[in-house]
């Protein structure tokens, strides 16, 4: 019965999940729903879908712990990845709530766990490592073609990690961590004294870097973003340096200029963040960000346009989040609850409560 | 559910007036926090282990100068002492520690494709110099103890540039060498960590959380993989750490004496009330018992797995361990109200 409405809900949202276009403004727009990635209290992996009301839709067993990922714009279906350093690319029937396939890496590569499809749904892009030599690449994908490997194109650096699709379809902006590690060495960071993390703006069609813009200190490890429907994106830094220093954590950059900042919190409240931030997302009917901190068990809420900060919100162990069309958040809380963060910043509303552990992402689904 | 207030940003500039005064005022009570006593009790444990990091390099260079069967087995000792260092301050998994994987560069474990065999095989098979900036250069694997471990215990080590050939005394020198100025490295760092882990409330759980989190590595990782108890059901003596020198049981004592001469003073500080006496008792009990068992043993974990008799031992061990466990992550961790993170532990 879930599964028969959360499949007629889908049908009605025929967006592409990743891009502004999914949050669709004209009547008849579809509800939010999110997949994530979870595990239950045996330390089993699941892949789960639930809706805004925190209901859970359907759930897939999976072998590996998985990451994040992106809802195809039309063919009902949705891609989750592997978790680093993973190498499967899940391809999920969203009409029927069932596992549809199983794409590999490719031989030498593994994924980030971050991917996204162009706006009509033909081309994938996953953020990938290229370990013998760890370069990171951009490896693109015929989504129409059974995901048949097309392309790569380098990013010119280490550790490419989430990437979305800017509003005007054409360009990638990738947040790239420049830590290098190697499925040897399991989840070791190899390089943490010569890591140059940035972010990157890239032609989509021929991975031409448009932009690259460089974090204050070399141990910004640039992991996460999303951009605004007028064309900023807002990402967040995990710090590598030393704990006793507390740098900024987020940056903006404005598409449309060209202007890079950081944008820092006053006095002891920096600290507040952990030196570590999870997911970002940005409201498309305010001027909102919410950032999630859960090394600090905060969530933090900007002013995409001025760059302002404007609340912390305590909400314990917090990891994936997404815009709701209201202008609140969904935060998933790696203890289990589902929460609903108003912009603003009132204590955070408790929509479920789960016996699984939210892991790191919501996906828009 | 939520203890802070929520703070709008905007009204951060009056209370930092406020926290500027009342910042003197807290420092003169500094001196009776869990945290004081945690900063003074860890400075201990790492000014051990960089003094035993400094004997081991000492008896390497000796060992390599003068080998007789009276150094090697004084340089052995040094290895084992140094280990026992490490693992008493191991299960502290923040701070300067975390700096430049110093924790990975001291123990590269687990090593599930004997990584540590391949790179100092590399090192000993090569024309390349040896020394220790070479060897920061390189890999983690072959920078800590377990490099040294297969150097000073493993056959396979002896079979292809056996101490105390020029190689391999190159080798292990460096690596000492490395080892002794890391441990140093560390032990001033944590000195000038000291006013940021005093000022930082978060440190208080993240000190119990380390402690919490060491002990289930221990149980799990350390003593029920090997034991067939997690992961595949198989007995499997090589998934233990200090293998090569049948030192795991010894290691685990070690890791478990650091916690009760570290991490129990701060704990009993913290909690000082009836109840909270009451568990810390118990957990210094817990300890002391399974240090004790652990101790009775007639031989190091491989030799044990090999026997039933052997591995009934070691389901005894892994009994009062457990035990540990419970009441670190479940009576005391509760009564504090500290939950571990899904999230803020093991993110991506």
């Amino acid at each position: 019965m879930q599964r028969r409405h959360f499949i007629q809900l889908s049908l009605l949202g025929v967006a592409a999940a990743c891009s502004w276009r999914s949050y669709g403004l004209g009547p008849g727009q579809s509800p939010l729903r999110f997949l994530s990635s979870v595990n239950d209290a045996q330390g089993e992996h699941f892949i789960v879908a639930a809706n805004a009301a925190g209901e859970e839709l359907f759930r897939l067993s999976v072998a590996e712990r998985c990451h994040s990922g992106c809802l195809h714009p039309r063919a009902g279906q949705a891609v989750i990845m592997s978790r680093r350093p993973g190498i499967n690319l899940y391809v999920i029937n969203m009409l029927d709530g069932t596992l549809e396939t199983l794409i590999e890496a490719g031989e030498d590569f593994h994924f980030y766990g971050h991917g996204v499809f162009s706006q009509d749904g033909t081309r994938f892009y996953a953020t990938a490592n290229h370990y013998p030599s760890g370069e990171g690449y951009i490896r693109v994908y015929a989504a129409d073609e059974h995901y048949r490997h097309l392309q790569d194109f380098p990013v010119a650096g280490m550790d490419p990690h989430e990437l979305r699709l800017h509003p005007d379809g054409q360009r990638l902006v990738i947040a790239m961590g420049g830590i290098q590690t190697h499925p040897d060495y399991g989840r070791i960071k190899l390089n943490l004294e010569s890591m140059q993390p940035a972010l990157i703006v890239m032609d989509r069609h021929n991975g031409a870097i448009l932009q690259r813009c460089e974090p204050s200190h070399h141990q910004l490890s640039c992991h996460h973003l999303d951009i605004s429907r007028d064309g900023v994106v807002i990402a967040g830094y995990q710090f590598e340096g030393p704990q006793w220093e507390t740098p900024p954590l987020i940056a903006r950059l404005d598409t449309d200029t060209g202007a890079f900042s950081e944008i820092a919190l006053p006095g002891p409240e920096q600290a507040r963040l952990g030196n570590y931030t999870a997911s970002v997302a940005i409201s498309r009917h305010s001027p909102v960000a919410a950032i999630t901190a859960p090394r600090g068990d905060c969530v933090m809420l900007l002013d995409y346009r001025s760059g302002e900060p404007l609340h912390i919100v305590p909400l314990a162990d917090p990891g994936g989040v997404l815009a709701d069309q209201d202008g609140s958040f969904i935060v998933s809380s790696g203890a289990g609850g589902l929460f609903r963060v108003e912009a603003g910043g009132a204590e955070p509303q408790l929509l479920a409560q789960h016996a699984v552990h939210w892991d790191n992402h919501l996906t828009r689904a | 559910m939520f203890s802070f207030s929520i703070l709008s940003l905007r009204t951060l500039k009056w209370a930092g007036v406020t926290a500027l005064l009342t910042a003197s005022v807290c420092s003169a009570a500094w001196a009776q926090t869990p945290r004081a006593t945690w900063h003074d009790s860890l400075a201990t444990g790492y000014t051990a282990l960089a003094e035993q990091a400094g004997a081991l390099d000492q008896a390497a260079s000796t060992y390599c100068q003068a080998p007789s069967t009276d150094t090697r087995s004084q340089l052995e000792s040094a290895w084992r002492e140094a280990f026992d260092s490490w693992q008493a301050v191991r299960f502290v998994d923040f701070g300067p520690v975390e700096q430049d994987n110093l924790a990975w560069q001291f123990q590269f474990w687990p090593d599930a494709k004997n990584t540590v065999a391949r790179k100092a095989n590399q090192w000993l098979g090569s024309e390349q110099p040896i020394g220790v900036e070479q060897l920061k250069a390189d890999s983690v694997a072959v920078k800590g103890f377990p490099a040294l471990e297969y150097l000073l215990f493993d056959p396979q080590a002896a079979k292809s540039q056996p101490l105390p050939q020029e190689r391999a005394c190159a080798l292990l020198t460096g690596i000492t060498a490395l080892l002794q100025r890391n441990s140093a490295q560390l032990q001033q760092q944590w000195q000038d960590f000291r006013p940021h882990y005093l000022n930082t409330e978060q440190f208080q759980r993240t000190t119990v959380l380390a402690a919490m989190h060491g002990v289930e590595t221990l149980r799990n990782k350390r003593l029920a993989a090997p034991m067939g108890l997690e992961g595949k059901p198989r007995r499997n003596p090589y998934l233990a750490d200090a293998w090569r020198s049948e030192h795991s049981l010894a290691g685990m004592r070690a890791s478990l004496v650091g916690l009760q001469q570290y991490f129990l003073p701060g704990l009993r500080q913290w909690m000082d009330n009836d109840q909270g006496a009451e568990l810390t008792n118990r957990l210094d009990q817990q300890l002391t018992t399974t240090i004790q068992r652990l101790e009775r043993q007639p031989a190091d974990l491989q030799q044990l797995l090999a026997d039933d008799d052997g591995y009934r031992n070691l389901q005894l061990i892994f009994i009062e361990v457990d035990k540990l466990n419970q009441l670190l992550s479940g009576n005391i961790a509760s009564q504090l109200g500290i939950i571990r993170g899904f999230n803020s532990s093991d993110g991506d």
